[in-house]
């Protein structure tokens, strides 16, 4: 059982792209940008608890990545909204089978 | 497992934002419903002055009014809570789907309350808005009380009392239309002081402690 665990992760099929993601606080972000589409930087600091400066570290490292773009937004008040991109939304996806087939693997 | 221990917190991140969301959709709601009932009682309330402006029989200015409130109101409260809904409920792998059956039960609520307003007696009628909106707003916090991840809305229990015990000194007022526009002041103030609570502290449901 764990020899396929490992054959899998180590030979993962996985886009470079998709290691942006791999802490924590970036797969946070992209698992909630993929469900949402889009999500305000202040709300992004107050759910993963992070300052600012620390978020927009992840952000910065995500949006080289292709996978996020930080979009302002004029309302009542200047919003900064984060949105997933097309191909940010393809590569989770295909992250996120990598885990569902992980899982299997265990069982 | 580190992946799996991604996962697990990704998806706490997610349901403290779809409460998040709720909360801020609940909360514009409830200030809807405090702009739009009083606003369509009051022309409602002036169908005949309105209908010598348009030209048009009073019933019917007072049925359009009607018509137009009820469904500016609901478009509104609709569009409200559809922008917070979040497609995830079938995505979720550690708990069961929420469902919307709360929000049909609401709803529902809702409708019968304002559908019972003609059926307080003649004696009450000044305060049948507040009587129906209390009891309806009573059994909005239970079903939210049973409903699981929904629970802990005590803004709208509060605003059940307010309702009812801001009735009380208005059945004393003797003119019927000064009774009339003290209880929707009363109804539209204490809707939107609820929903502007409700937005102002939506923000504490993103944290981990809330």
């Amino acid at each position: 059982m764990l020899t396929g665990v490992v054959e899998l992760v180590e030979l993962g099929g996985l886009k470079e792209q998709s290691k942006a993601f791999h802490t924590q606080p970036r797969f946070s972000i992209m698992f909630l940008l993929f469900l949402k589409r889009r999500v305000g930087f202040t709300e992004l600091k107050d759910l993963l608890e992070l300052t600012p400066g620390n978020l927009d570290h992840h952000l910065r490292k995500l949006e080289a990545a292709g996978l996020i773009r930080n979009r302002k937004i004029l309302s009542w008040r200047p919003l900064n909204m984060i949105e997933i991109t097309e191909e940010g939304a393809a590569s989770f996806r295909e992250y996120a089978i990598y885990l569902k087939e992980l899982l299997k693997r265990i069982q | 497992m580190e992946e799996l221990d991604k996962v697990v917190e990704a998806l706490e991140v997610v349901e403290r934002y779809e409460n998040y969301l709720f909360r801020r959709a609940w909360g514009r709601a409830l200030v809807t419903i405090g702009f739009m009932i009083p606003l369509g009682t009051i022309l409602a309330m002036n169908a005949q002055l309105l209908a010598q402006i348009l030209g048009l029989p009073a019933d019917t200015v007072m049925l359009l009014s009607s018509i137009m409130t009820v469904i500016a109101a609901f478009g509104l409260i609709v569009l409200s809570f559809g922008s917070a809904q979040v497609a995830t409920s079938k995505k979720h792998i550690d708990s069961a789907p929420r469902g919307v059956l709360h929000a049909v039960v609401i709803g529902f609520i809702w409708f019968v309350a304002f559908l019972s307003i003609g059926f307080v007696p003649e004696a009450f009628a000044q305060v049948s808005l507040l009587w129906v909106a209390g009891v309806a707003c009573v059994c909005t916090y239970m079903v939210l009380k049973l409903t699981p991840g929904h629970e802990g809305h005590n803004e709208i229990l509060f605003l059940s009392i307010v309702l009812l015990v801001a009735s009380l000194p208005l059945l004393a007022v003797s003119e019927q239309d000064i009774a009339q526009y003290l209880a929707l002041t009363v109804f539209s103030v204490t809707f939107i002081f609820s929903g502007l609570y409700a937005i102002a502290t939506s923000s504490r449901k993103l944290s981990k402690t809330e």
